[in-house]
């Protein structure tokens, strides 16, 4: 469990995506209510504190929704079928999303299904299932 | 406040057209502007929904389009709220009325796509995404609704079947539409048997990419009484957000902007959404129409996708919803949508609307999101004043 906190109140999201790169799942958090979020945030959407660091959380989770992506934008073209997720990070860390290569049947992927960061070539998170 | 009417809509079919985006907005302006008997002399600015300037290369339409009307001292300004920039659009326009600050305004959208390949569109359309987490992550647009369908299903029981029976009543009501981009009947089969786009959403349960442009005039009440006797009285105007992205959200199936719009909407025009006889909603993917009606207070939550089977929805049904087709059947030329529903709603409220004619329609609603929620806008329209 990695509870690393900065006191730094801000970061680039290029940063951040660089982390992602290197498997490290960086976030913010606020220190008012312990609200956490992957997306950039100032001010704390639950309770309106500026306190807010930077934090590192779980790589793994819980897949809470998903699709099977068959049609995709140039970026993922020579990846289709690809699974896209939306996910609950262990230890009480923020939602994220993600995809998951080679997934192209409904039995391949479903709700709850346990899910872990995988080292991605692309922008953003890359999962396997765990 | 001042009360606002529409005293004019204009339209260009939806579908593939030759016409550029300067050249269908122009022509869907001018077309109201005719409608409501305003000489484009008379008009004191205009919003223009315009998403994708990118595929024609083309920003800054509205300079163009006023130029084109005769009009370059006008102000113009475009408004891009994703599929919700037309309805933004309104609102603004709305605004600039109903405080007394200017008497008659134009309020519109194009969307100009056809000339782009499937691939770049999809590419394009997740622009409207948080693209860091969303669209560059590897969703595309029906990909999100998609994860939203998925999570309605999971959550409610909700089918593929459901959802096949709203595309085949938005398929139905737009055979009726001599300006729909699909003037075709679709069978609950047809939908099951089409390619998956991403799954639970096949080809079917999807808009398909249109051109198209709307247009519609605002002016006070004074203005209006003076240029017709059967005015269309804006009763109520709703705009806002949630949360951009999908995965920050509370709830998957469920969109807090429309809530809070619908709101806004209904206190303005004093009534519930049971007064309400008609809906013109954003259904960009059938999952959308399920969600929307829930959202809008129609229907329990979980309910939704269960009303078209049942013919709830349908044209002569207790609730009719998307009498001109939707987004799914009608069209969806995006900066042009928004405003492409007030055009439904006005022709039903004058009893315009030919074979689509909802009887006794006194008061319709329309709603319009941008992405998957980001904004919204609801606005109510009726006969009289409120
Ligand atoms: C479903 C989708 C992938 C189809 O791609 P496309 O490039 O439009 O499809 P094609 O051009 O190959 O269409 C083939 C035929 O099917 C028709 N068609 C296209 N999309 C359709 C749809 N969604 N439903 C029914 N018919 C459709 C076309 O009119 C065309 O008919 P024609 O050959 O008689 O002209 C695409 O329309 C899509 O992604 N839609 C969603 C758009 C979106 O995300 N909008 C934003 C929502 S918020
Ligand atoms: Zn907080």
């Amino acid at each position: 469990m990695n509870q690393e906190t900065k006191t730094v109140d801000r970061m680039l999201i290029k940063e951040q995506v660089d982390s992602l790169r290197d498997g490290k799942v960086v976030g913010y958090t606020c220190t008012a209510c312990d609200k956490d979020s992957i997306t950039p945030i100032v001010r704390c959407p639950e309770c309106g504190s500026g306190d807010i660091t930077t934090k590192i959380f779980a790589s793994t989770g819980t897949i809470l929704t998903y699709t099977i992506q068959r049609v995709a934008s140039e970026l993922f073209i020579n990846d289709v079928p690809y699974a896209w997720i939306i996910v609950q990070l262990d230890d009480g860390g923020p939602r994220v999303t993600g995809w998951i290569p080679y997934v192209s049947k409904p039995e391949d992927v479903a709700v709850g299904d346990k899910v872990k960061i995988t080292t991605s070539y692309k922008p953003g998170f890359m999962f396997e299932k765990s | 406040m001042r009360k606002v009417c529409v005293v004019g809509v204009g339209s260009t079919a939806y579908g593939k057209n030759k016409e550029s985006n300067r050249e269908m907005l122009t022509r869907a302006s001018l077309d109201a502007l005719e409608d409501a008997g305003v000489d484009p002399k008379e008009v004191d600015g205009a919003f223009f929904g315009n998403a994708f300037a990118v595929t024609e290369r083309q920003g800054h339409i509205g300079p163009l389009v006023m130029s084109a009307l005769g009009i370059p001292d006008a102000p113009s300004t475009t408004v891009e709220a994703a599929c919700a920039s037309a309805g933004a659009a309104f609102r603004e326009a709305w605004v600039n009325v109903a405080s007394g600050l200017h008497d008659v305004f134009l309020a519109g959208g194009t969307e100009k796509v056809s000339t782009i390949d499937t691939l770049t569109a999809t590419g394009y359309f997740a622009y409207g995404s948080d693209y860091v987490f969303e669209g560059g992550n590897g969703c595309s647009f029906p990909g999100l609704y998609a994860a939203m369908a998925t999570a309605h299903m999971h959550e409610h029981g909700t089918t593929s079947e459901d959802l096949a029976e709203i595309a085949v009543k938005n398929h139905k009501h737009a055979v009726d539409n001599p300006k729909a981009h699909l003037q075709k009947a679709v069978t609950v089969e047809d939908v099951l048997g089409s390619m998956e786009v991403a799954s639970p959403l096949h080809f079917y349960d999807c808009c398909p990419f249109s051109d198209g442009a709307t247009a519609v005039v605002l002016c006070s009440e004074e203005v209006a009484k003076k240029l017709t006797d059967t005015p269309v009285y804006v009763q109520g105007a709703g705009r806002a957000g949630s949360v951009a992205a999908l995965h920050d959200r509370e709830s998957f199936t469920s969109i807090p902007a429309t809530k809070r719009a619908a709101a806004e909407a209904l206190k303005m025009a004093g009534k519930t959404v049971q007064d309400i006889d008609l809906f013109e909603v954003h259904d960009c993917f059938t999952i959308a129409e399920a969600i929307a009606t829930e959202d809008l207070g129609l229907f329990k939550p979980g309910t939704g996708a269960k009303q078209a089977r049942e013919g709830v929805t349908y044209r002569d049904g207790k609730v009719p919803v998307n009498p001109s087709g939707g987004l799914k059947a009608k069209g969806h030329p995006v900066g042009a949508t928004g405003t492409g529903q007030i055009v439904e709603a006005v022709l039903q409220l004058r009893g315009e609307a030919g074979k689509r004619q909802v009887d006794g329609a006194e008061t319709v609603l329309t709603h319009n999101v941008g992405a998957t929620g980001g904004s919204c806008a609801v606005h109510i329209f009726g006969r009289s004043v409120a």
